[in-house]
């Protein structure tokens, strides 16, 4: 079964995410900020990760440059859920690598969850 | 005393004591007149710099680079027309600090028209400047903040709807979706607050192409079909026939257009029609969207390009506009170098027409590459 790693500080979005992914059968693990992120990466690797980019600790964007300079993670799709929506910001998650950038607010959460589901399908 | 020497004398004076900075250079790029606020302004004396050749004496430039700027006073040398400053336009002092600036170059010209050379008046801004930065990082900032709440909102309900936690009565369906659709009016007044503070704050890169109108319009049509039909309207939209190619920014005109269908659409009672149209004439291409919808009252017509500005009929019929969608729309056919004019008849309908340029200019180097899109899945 596909394991998805969701990183999200604020609480009640990482309960909509992991309500609607676990709904899916997929295994869910949760991270609230960065470090705790890449710590749960090292433990057990996901096949895909939900990443916020503001948060404390550490935020999604140093999260993505580990995540890319690691040739085990290298690979590791990510798609980036993140309220920042400036141009400048999604350019520079997608040029570092994040396979699809959803601003929040602007999308259903079924849209996320079909995303993640046609990734792990072997789609782009 | 003469009454001519007198006057002669007075206009000097007055000239010179001025509040704002006023700098007068012959044809030949002599500087002949630097008034006392130009002096304060600059840091430099009248004698550093009278008879001196502007560009040895002052220099202009923008905040954002280095680069120095003259184009405006040799615009109106050249060619006797008044230019305004372009936005963030900076003089720098005798100590090389950038003070922010607004003003105008004009031509100076005798009896018979004859130009005589340039007068440049400029006013220091910085205060202005620094409140417009701090209301374009607050509004930043607490649209951004407002994002999050209102996501969560937005993805816990539709959880409840999909019924993931349980299943739900009609009534309390009901509610959740009224809760739901208020929302999804809050986020969108929030997106349309951030794109009009990231227009006028960043000022997108043009992305110049070369494509079909016809298939353009197509696009366009297609778009707000699904609108139209919806809310019961006749939507059709007419091409020229040959197939005529235009180069300019694909995406920035879809966007003026969607906004311009869109108010035809929001503004028609159901049964009327909406009429698509564009015509290139010459060096420019317009396009126009007319409706037999509820009309601007003639009183109103001045105010309808303002932000958050809405006619009381439109405000009564869709309480929930933002005030936002023209002057967006006019903002950006302005950095196409396009107009928006406007014919309408109260309870009878109206005609928006966007005109623009067929060719954009070539663009500086660089930036024809920006992204501008969000990504869709």
């Amino acid at each position: 079964m596909s394991r998805i790693l969701v990183v999200e500080d604020e609480e009640f979005l990482l309960r909509a995410l992991k309500d609607n992914i676990s709904h899916e059968g997929f295994d869910v693990d949760l991270a609230r900020d960065g470090e705790e992120a890449l710590e749960k990466v090292r433990a057990k690797k996901p096949d895909l990760i939900l990443l916020d980019l503001l948060m404390p600790r550490k935020d999604g964007f140093a999260v993505l440059e580990e995540l890319t300079r690691n040739p085990e993670w290298r690979l590791i799709p990510v798609i980036v859920l993140s309220n920042l929506g400036s141009d400048h910001d999604i350019k520079r998650a997608l040029e570092m690598g994040a396979k699809d950038y959803f601003v929040k607010s602007q999308h259903p959460i079924a849209e996320v969850v079909e995303k993640v589901k046609h990734i792990l399908r072997g789609g782009i | 005393m003469e009454p001519d020497k007198a006057r002669g004398l007075d206009t000097e004076a007055i000239l010179l004591s001025i509040g704002d900075g006023v700098i007068e250079i012959d044809r030949e790029g002599k500087v002949n007149v630097m008034n006392r606020a130009a002096e304060r302004l600059t840091g430099f004396t009248a004698r550093e710099i009278l008879g001196k050749h502007y560009r040895e004496a002052l220099r202009f430039g923008t905040e954002k680079s280095d680069e120095t700027r003259f184009d405006f006073i040799e615009d109106t040398l050249r060619e006797g027309s008044e230019n305004m400053f372009p936005k963030e336009f900076v003089v720098f002092t005798k100590k090389g600090r950038k003070v922010p600036i607004t003003g105008s170059a004009a031509p100076v010209r005798d009896e018979t028209g004859k130009p005589l050379g340039v007068v440049v008046a400029f006013r220091d801004i910085t205060n202005e400047r620094e409140l417009e930065n701090i209301k374009v990082e607050f509004l930043s900032l607490a649209s951004h903040q407002l994002r999050t709440p209102l996501s969560g909102i937005k993805w816990l309900i539709e959880t409840l709807l999909a019924e993931k936690i349980g299943t739900l009565n009609q009534a309390q369906k009901e509610y959740l979706t009224h809760i739901y659709q208020s929302n999804e009016r809050m986020i969108k007044l929030v997106h349309d607050l951030l794109s009009v503070i990231r227009l006028e704050g960043e000022k997108p890169a043009l992305t110049v192409t070369n494509f079909s109108l016809g298939e353009f319009l197509g696009e366009c049509y297609e778009f707000s079909r699904l609108a139209a039909e919806k809310a019961g309207l006749a939507f059709r939209y007419e091409t020229p026939d040959e197939a005529v190619l235009i180069t300019s920014d694909r995406t920035l005109l879809k966007a003026i257009l969607d906004v311009l269908i869109s108010n035809a659409i929001n503004y028609s009672k159901p049964g009327g029609t909406i009429l698509f149209q564009a015509v290139r004439e010459g060096e420019f291409v317009e396009f126009s969207v007319a409706d037999n919808g509820i009309g601007i009252p003639r009183e109103e017509r001045n105010n309808l390009f303002s932000k958050f500005y809405r006619a009381p009929n439109a405000k009564a019929m869709k309480p929930e506009g933002s005030g936002l969608g023209l002057y967006t729309a006019k903002f950006l056919a302005g950095m196409l170098g396009g107009v928006i004019r406007v014919e309408s008849i109260e309870n009878q309908g109206s005609t928006f027409r966007l005109t623009a340029p067929v060719r954009q200019n070539p663009l500086p180097a660089g930036v024809a590459t920006e992204v501008r899109q969000t990504p869709t899945p």
